[in-house]
């Protein structure tokens, strides 16, 4: 049994992988699940949609491995995988989802539990409901740049990678993107000015 | 505000954001955001959205996900299947389980410890305590102790002297933000870096506490032959010496009154101005013995004692010079003594064109009004409550005017043409007030070595005209003066200016202090 490779070690796991070695997939799964996990998460609003997307996406990965460049971004690339996979899920269903937010039905999977004060706790619920719902009601192309971009932190560069864009394109989505919430979120609750 | 202007501003304020921004889309931004309040407001809606996504709550996977996953992979591999059927592979996937758990763990819990710890600077190059010059090759290097996020940090980082942050550039490297790796630093110079709290992780928590950092640079300049640098050109030789206005306190020029214009105590009176009369000199640069601006005295002629240039004596128009067309309280107004000398202008002499009226600038009080402290500066103002403290009440709303900017060794000089004022920021944390009374604009030359310059312009003719001013702040760092369009707002006790890259603060105390804050509009 080899050791465990380290994060800054991600080069080599993909190299790794690439020519077979199981052990370095693995290291790529329990690097990115829950990252991916959780963009899809918020991409689909839904803990089903989430996990059965997540395992298409490393699935896919692990049969694309073997065909992608030498200077792989990991990131970005699982990223656009999984925002393929939502974008032809929301597609084939032919209808923006949009479905009220149950905080009931997602508490278990949030985090939040530092808030001891339950009326803080609940105003934060409250909160990430809206914002939850706001997003959901977007286009989904402007959703996944801006989930990308404020959830995941990842760079203008690579999200213009996960979702095939060029650096500009990617500024003008994530700008259309940002009316888009401002206008929706205000008409809901006036809040966002 | 032109409405297309403010559309083509939305894309690049949201760029802004996101930090993919070039340093003069930056730049002529700001200049927008400072006069444009609606597209200020757009700004601070796109932050506000970033910071409702981060503060959605991080999601867990379903643990059977890793499970699922391997099942639909590796584990459709011959190899894997035979580790786990086999004697020995049941003993190595045992210990892998025990591995995977640790690795898992350890990720979970990292990443929990690095959402959770607040944001600070962990170290820096040079340090807080650096007392020895700083070598004019060496980078600065802050280093943060988890990861930020970089627009933010980027946003909430001032610079002095004015305009260094953009000749010098950062980048990342990890955790560190390095400033000027591929620039020299400026010889002889002091740098202050500050960083507020506006500075945020990647998961939005707030630096705390704010940064700020302050170095001299090592020299490498000779020593000069002259006194002064401007003594050295031909315009300073004709340059005549301005009214002045300056803090209670003395400049360090002031302990060379014989080459100074006279030296104007600002008031300390919140929110009125006196009348245009004016302080006589004090040798000391002392207003008293106990440190409280001189009260308001008729001016007192004495003749002009500079040896050096006593056939070209400063031909200032007016006995009774008084301050520009100040909106608020402003510094009391002291003539130069030359020109209370001569009651009328020589004729012989140029006369410069923004020599004081003698009508006494409008005296405003403070009036039960509430006056809005909005944008760039409301950022400072509320942000901050000893700023507030010390400024008191706003006595009127933010207006905008055409104004300069030029860093130097050792300070910065800022001037808003709507009063015709020239303020002198000195990196020791004092200031001065100057009228800005140029007759003619010189160039800027070529300074005592590559980088540096004798400034030209509005500023460059107050430079060369006060060698106290060149010797407290040094040479210019730029050749010319960055030109934009400024937003100020008066208060009780002080003024806020906002630069290009910083939101400066004037306090009309006994010290004449100032600070700076980083521009985040």
């Amino acid at each position: 049994m080899e050791r465990p490779l380290m994060a800054s070690e991600e080069d080599v796991w993909v190299s790794r992988a690439k020519a077979g070695d199981q052990a370095a997939f693995e290291q790529i799964v329990f690097r990115y699940e829950r990252q991916i996990y959780s963009f899809v998460y918020r991409m689909m609003g839904d803990p089903d949609d989430a996990s059965d997307l997540t395992q298409d996406c490393f699935v896919r990965a692990y049969r694309g491995l073997g065909s992608t460049n030498a200077d792989l971004n990991v990131s970005a690339w699982l990223h656009r995988i999984a925002s393929n996979a939502c974008l032809d899920i929301l597609r084939r269903r032919k209808r923006i989802r949009w479905l009220p937010w149950d905080n009931m039905k997602h508490e278990h999977l949030l985090g939040g539990g530092e808030l001891d004060d339950p009326e803080r706790r609940t105003f934060a619920r409250e909160t990430s409901s809206a914002v939850q719902e706001t997003l959901m009601r977007m286009s989904p192309r402007n959703r996944a740049a801006l989930i990308m971009r404020e959830y995941e932190g990842l760079s203008c560069e690579e999200i213009g990678d996960a979702l095939g864009l060029s650096r500009s394109a990617v500024k003008s989505v994530l700008f259309r993107g940002r009316e888009e919430f401002r206008r929706l979120y205000t008409g809901d609750e006036g809040v966002a000015s | 505000m032109n409405a297309q202007r403010c559309a083509d501003s939305r894309e690049l304020i949201s760029a802004l954001v996101d930090g993919e921004i070039s340093p003069r889309e930056r730049i002529e931004l700001r200049a927008h955001l400072a006069a444009c309040r609606e597209c200020a407001g757009v700004l601070e809606s796109y932050r506000s959205i970033g910071e409702r996504i981060r503060s959605l709550p991080p999601v867990h996977a379903p643990e059977h996900l890793t499970d699922t996953i391997f099942a639909q992979t590796i584990d459709g591999e011959p190899g894997r299947l035979f580790l786990i059927t086999s004697r020995v592979g049941y003993s190595m996937a045992a210990v892998a389980a025990v591995a995977l758990i640790f690795i898992v763990s350890g990720y979970l819990i990292m990443g929990g410890y690095q959402r959770a710890i607040q944001p600070a600077v962990a170290a820096s190059a040079p340090t807080v305590e650096q007392d020895e010059p700083w070598p004019v090759q060496r980078p600065i290097e802050i280093e943060f102790n988890k990861p930020m996020n970089a627009a933010s940090v980027e946003a909430a980082l001032a610079m002095e002297p004015a305009g260094e942050i953009e000749r010098l550039g950062y980048q990342w490297s990890g955790n560190t933000l390095i400033i000027g790796s591929n620039q020299v630093l400026r010889p002889d110079t002091t740098y202050q870096i500050r960083i507020s709290s506006d500075a945020r992780d990647d998961w939005g928590n707030r630096l705390d506490p704010p940064f700020f950092l302050r170095f001299t640079t090592a020299t490498t300049v000779a020593v000069f032959e002259t006194p002064t640098p401007g003594a050295e050109t031909p315009a300073a030789s004709t340059v005549t010496p301005t009214p002045v206005i300056a803090p209670a306190t003395a400049r360090p020029s002031e302990g060379t009154p014989q080459s100074d214009p006279a030296v104007i105590s600002p008031t300390d009176v919140p929110g009125t101005v006196p009348p245009a009369t004016a302080s006589p000199i004090d040798q000391q640069g002392e207003p008293g013995g106990d440190g409280t601006p001189p009260a308001p005295a008729t001016p007192t002629p004495t003749p002009h004692p500079d040896p050096g240039s006593g056939d070209e004596l400063p031909p200032h128009a007016t006995p009774t010079p008084t301050a520009p067309s100040v909106p608020t309280a402003t510094p009391t107004v002291v003539v130069d003594p030359t020109a209370t000398s001569t009651p009328s202008p020589t004729p012989t002499a140029e006369a410069p064109t923004s020599t004081p009226t003698s009508a006494p600038p409008p005296t405003l009080t403070p009036t039960p009004e509430t006056f809005a402290v909005t944008g760039a500066i409301g950022n400072v103002y509320w942000g901050d409550e000893l700023v507030r403290s010390n400024l008191g009440e706003p006595l009127a709303v933010s207006s905008t005017t055409p104004a300069q900017i030029q860093g130097f060794q050792r300070g910065t000089m800022f001037l808003r043409h709507d009063i015709g004022w020239i303020y002198v920021l000195s990196s020791d944390g004092r200031w001065s007030g100057f009228i800005d009374s140029a007759a003619t604009l010189p160039e800027p030359e070529d300074g005592p070595e590559p980088g540096l310059w004798i400034p030209g312009g509005a500023l460059g003719y107050l430079w060369r005209a006060d060698s106290g001013i060149a010797a407290e702040i040094g040479h210019a760092t730029s050749e010319y003066a960055t030109s934009f369009t400024s937003t100020v707002q008066e208060f009780e006790r002080g003024v806020i200016l906002v630069g290009t890259n910083s939101i400066y603060v004037i306090y009309y105390d006994g010290a004449s202090t100032w600070e700076f804050y980083p521009n985040i509009s």
